[in-house]
């Protein structure tokens, strides 16, 4: 897997991704066997690193690209870990920033840095031998990882036709943060479902809530959102027992269909830092059923920001999101008393019926803990929901665009009203395929 | 390498705001002085665990020749003795503001070469300063900023400072705005300019305000007007405020004008600390016009920082507590802290864009809230209500754990275009010192009517957006 970051969200995302991943595997409440463990984290290590630098710390196979060297300077003189990014592969401009305009991005500052990011990914593909998927990280609300990502996924994308494009995508605060954060958005998303194979979908609204509702954390930080998100990809992208479950594996499994390209994962639990694991610890059962739960359709609130509740829901008449896919991975161990009653999430309501039986639920365990954890459990889920984030997103573009608010901002650098509309275009597409399911 | 900036002072105001931002600027790098006023300025307790962010940004507002003498100043004789230069073209059709710079304690981090000056003044007379001196001086003005330019390799941005009554400010300073506009018209300007109080105390400033106004419309990336009258009330209520003995003392030894002006320094600090240094959210300058400029020509901006004290009072005890934090947002919108006498939330505007910038530490939940907050207050277009901007810098201002800065674009400055109008209309009418005008060769009548024309439009279209209706058009639903 090679990670490329784009702006302020995705090096400040990438930062903790490696992070953690870094502390997975100093891991050391692992409940697995010291040779089990050992094969984990060999796995792992060749997955997310390119070697150990001189000083001894793990090399991570990432690309870290911004238009401003702020971002970058501070994260890598924070690398306290056991981990370093390499100093080559920044791609990084002191040209202050990408203006949070997408068109500046893409058609200014993109090609500026077209070498530089052809050349580092070149490089990191060359030394690596089982090379299978790129994983892109950015925001799509401010012009660096919104605009020069899409530049960079379409360059990607030429270069090496037969890899796999991961994106993980983190939306605004819907009560807004950038001026233009729907404009920028709505055309993001029109690039990446157009050119990547699959794109995760974050939202920072929904992680907050997690973080305050959930983690207790009254004073929710980006680095705490951040947290969460890295440790759903921990719980994806982690290795399995019994498959090797690279970046191929998951985009042809969640996104086989060309017209539905986006998943969000769920995961349960959070446990607040100051309640003790064991203490919190409850079945795999509670935990699928949390997890089923936030499936349902009109949930008042979503369910993933609470905790899991210990007593079982007895109705079962709830309609849920058409689903066109799911992999559900636990991580922990699971015993004959405690098993995952995964059928739960096999159940006929969930699917669209032109999916066929088999294709509908993947089934992954670790027995291995991820970060000292008891138990996590991860739905990578690719439903009917998602319409509901773009819709909000397109409806507020659109109210904007209508009145030709902005727009001139993004003329002066060559996006014309065509352009926007065909991302609207596009983006509608989308809803409607989703909406229909 | 850090976001660097260079300053463009103009006229007596321009220079004297200048005044008052160097002395504030090394105060905030952590620079010893021996300004009588600065003295009075306490630094934070924790703020030295900032030093790094800081000195490595030293060089936004200042040129360090020699790469290896670094960039952790202590002392003016310090940066005297690596010949640290001000990144700064001052300009003055007298000598009088200029020469105390070149005879102050800083004076040696003042080039001559990027001082134009003259004798004697524009005569309060805007095509004095825009055509006769402006054509005079264009040269010498290009070149100043020419080699000023020269000495940053990263250059995001010029500010500049004037008033808009007088002649030179005025005319030379909005002259400059457009030689900046013809040489780099990619790098922003920012423009930070003082407005007359009604109460003239210039005859012909509506005419010079008039004629300055149609050109910062044209030229400027954003602009941020401030009123004299609404800075000496802003001084005032700290002198009144009996708590903050510090800053009343400041105040107190300031020279005239410098107390008002380092209220317009401290939002230039503030506009320009996401640039220098790092934050989790960090907002670059070219990042406003993008937020807050919504249709071309509607770029003014209101603008206020909160605290408006340069120090805190020595017991605060709030600090950080969600009350202090909600305390600093209100206080923000509040109409006495903004630095022109209308109150962008007045019932009847709207909000076109707002940008928050905080600087210290902050979560987003305490953001969140008071974002919402806001949008429960003010009133919005169809469109605008997520029109927000959010940015957190990490260093603080010295002398506060935290401070917060906002800016709105709101229809309510259509007041201030009316009454440029409406001034403007009141003297012309009688043709009062019209001549004065008309003698100078390259003006035209034509003048005052395209400026009074432009200004109209502009008033126009904030009217216009206060009655847009909703959007009817449907979207391009695919069925
Ligand atoms: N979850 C999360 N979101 C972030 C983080 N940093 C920024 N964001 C979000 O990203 C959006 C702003 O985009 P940035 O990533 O800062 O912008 P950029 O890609 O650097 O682009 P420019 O600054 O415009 O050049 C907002 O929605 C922020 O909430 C982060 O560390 N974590
Ligand atoms: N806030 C503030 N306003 C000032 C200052 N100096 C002058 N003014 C205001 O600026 C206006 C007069 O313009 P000046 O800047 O003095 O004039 P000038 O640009 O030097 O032009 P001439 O004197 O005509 O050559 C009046 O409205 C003054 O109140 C200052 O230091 N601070
Ligand atoms: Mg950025
Ligand atoms: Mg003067």
């Amino acid at each position: 897997m090679l990670t490329l970051q784009f702006g302020q969200c995705g090096n400040q995302l990438g930062h903790s991704l490696f992070s953690q991943i870094s502390a997975d595997l100093d891991a050391k409440d692992t409940g697995i066997s010291k040779q089990s463990n050992s094969a984990y984290t060999e796995q792992s290590f060749e997955k997310w690193f390119t070697g150990i630098s001189k000083d001894g710390k793990r090399l991570a196979r990432s690309v870290l690209v911004d238009t401003e060297h702020k971002v970058v300077n501070k994260i890598c003189s924070e690398s306290s870990g056991r981990w370093v990014y390499r100093s080559k592969n920044l791609v990084c401009q002191s040209g202050g920033g990408s203006a949070n305009n997408w068109a500046y991005g893409s058609m200014i500052k993109g090609p500026q840095l077209k070498t530089d990011i052809l050349d580092i990914t070149r490089r990191e593909i060359e030394r690596t031998d089982s090379f299978n998927g790129i994983l892109l990280l950015l925001s799509s609300a401010g012009g660096t990882g919104s605009g020069v990502g899409s530049y960079a996924v379409d360059l990607i994308r030429d270069e090496f036709p037969n890899k796999s494009i991961i994106s993980c995508i983190v939306l605004p605060f819907s009560s807004g943060e950038v001026g233009v954060q729907n404009y920028n958005t709505l055309l993001t998303l029109a690039k990446f479902n157009e050119t990547a194979d699959l794109n995760f979908i974050f939202q920072n609204e929904q992680i907050h809530s997690i973080c305050t509702n959930v983690l207790k954390n009254t004073e929710t930080r980006l680095i705490d959102i951040n947290d969460v998100i890295s440790k759903k990809l921990c719980a994806v992208f982690q290795p399995v027992s019994n498959i090797w479950c690279n970046a191929n594996y998951i985009t042809s499994t969640v996104a086989s269909h060309p017209s539905y390209k986006m998943a969000t994962i769920k995961s349960t639990p959070y446990v607040p830092p100051m309640i003790k694991q064991y203490e919190s610890s409850q079945s795999w059962k509670s935990y699928v059923e949390h997890l089923k739960e936030t499936l349902r359709v009109s949930a008042l609130s979503d369910p993933e920001t609470k905790a899991p509740s210990k007593v079982s829901s007895a109705r079962s008449s709830y309609s849920y999101w058409k689903s066109v896919s799911n992999i559900l991975i636990s991580r922990g161990k699971v015993m004959e008393n405690d098993a995952v009653p995964y059928d739960q999430l096999q159940s006929k309501e969930l699917y669209v019926d032109w999916i066929a039986p088999n294709d509908q639920l993947t089934v992954l365990n670790q027995d291995r803990r991820l970060i000292n954890q008891d138990k996590f459990l991860a739905l990578v889920s690719n439903n009917s929901q998602i319409h509901c984030t773009l819709e909000e997103i397109v409806e507020k573009a659109w109210n904007t665009y209508t009145h030709s608010a902005f727009l001139h901002q993004y003329k002066k650098f060559g996006l014309e009203e065509n352009d926007f509309l065909e991302a609207f275009a596009k983006v509608e597409n989308v809803i409607k395929d989703y909406e229909s399911l | 390498m850090s976001s660097q900036f260079v300053t463009v002072q103009v006229g007596q105001c321009g220079n004297q705001i200048g005044a008052a931002f160097w002395p504030l600027v090394l105060h905030e790098y952590g620079v010893e002085q021996e300004d009588k006023a600065i003295k009075f300025l306490k630094t934070q307790k924790f703020y030295h665990k900032n030093s790094k962010e800081l000195s490595s940004a030293f060089g936004s507002f200042f040129h360090v020749p020699d790469s290896r003498s670094g960039t952790d100043f202590k002392s003016i004789s310090d940066l005297e003795y690596h010949r640290v230069k001000a990144r700064a073209v001052l300009i003055d059709m007298e000598d009088s503001v200029v020469g105390r710079f070149h005879q102050g304690s800083l004076r040696n981090l003042f080039d001559q070469t990027c001082t134009v000056t003259n004798y004697p003044g524009s005569g309060n007379n805007w095509a004095v300063g825009y055509y006769t001196h402006g054509l005079e001086y264009h040269d010498k003005i290009e070149n100043s900023i020419r080699l000023a330019v020269e000495r940053c390799d990263c250059l995001h941005g010029f500010l500049v400072t004037h008033s808009v009554g007088g002649g030179t400010g005025s005319g030379l300073g909005t002259a400059t705005l457009k030689i900046l506009n013809d040489m780099y018209s990619h790098v922003d300007r920012f423009v930070s300019c003082v407005y007359p109080a009604s109460t003239q105390d210039v005859i012909t400033a509506p005419y010079n305000v008039l004629l300055a106004t149609r050109e910062l419309i044209e030229y400027g990336t954003c602009i941020f007007p401030a009123e004299n009258r609404a800075l000496q009330e802003m001084c005032n209520a700290n002198m009144n405020k009996r708590e903050n003995v510090d800053q009343a003392k400041y105040n107190a030894s300031c020279v005239p004008f410098q107390d008002m002006n380092s209220i317009i320094v401290n939002s230039l600090l503030h506009l320009t600390s996401g640039s220098r240094f790092p934050g989790s959210l960090n907002v670059d300058m070219n990042e406003l016009a993008t937020n807050l400029v919504a249709f071309p020509q509607l770029q003014y901006i209101f603008s206020s920082v909160s605290p408006v004290a340069l120090t805190a009072p020595q017991m605060s005890t709030l600090n950080g507590s969600t009350k202090h934090q909600d305390e600093l947002f209100t206080n923000s919108w509040s109409k006495s802290n903004q630095l022109i006498k209308i109150d962008p939330l007045q019932t009847g505007s709207l909000i076109i864009g707002a940008a928050h910038i905080y600087r210290g530490e902050t979560s987003l939940t305490d953001i969140k809230r008071n974002i919402e907050r806001f949008q429960n207050k003010a009133k919005f277009t169809s469109w605008s209500k997520e029109t927000m901007k959010i940015g957190l810098c990490s260093v603080p201002p010295a002398g506060h754990p935290s401070s917060l800065m906002c800016m709105m674009n709101s229809t309510a400055m259509s007041g201030l275009f009316r009454d440029i109008i409406h001034q403007f209309d009141r003297l012309y009418k009688k043709k009062a010192h019209v001549h004065h005008y008309l003698q100078v060769d390259n003006f035209e009548k034509e003048d005052f009517k395209d400026s009074r024309d432009k200004i109209l439009d502009v008033y126009e279209q904030y009217k216009k957006i206060e009655q847009q209706s909703p959007s009817t058009i449907s979207r391009l639903r695919v069925r």
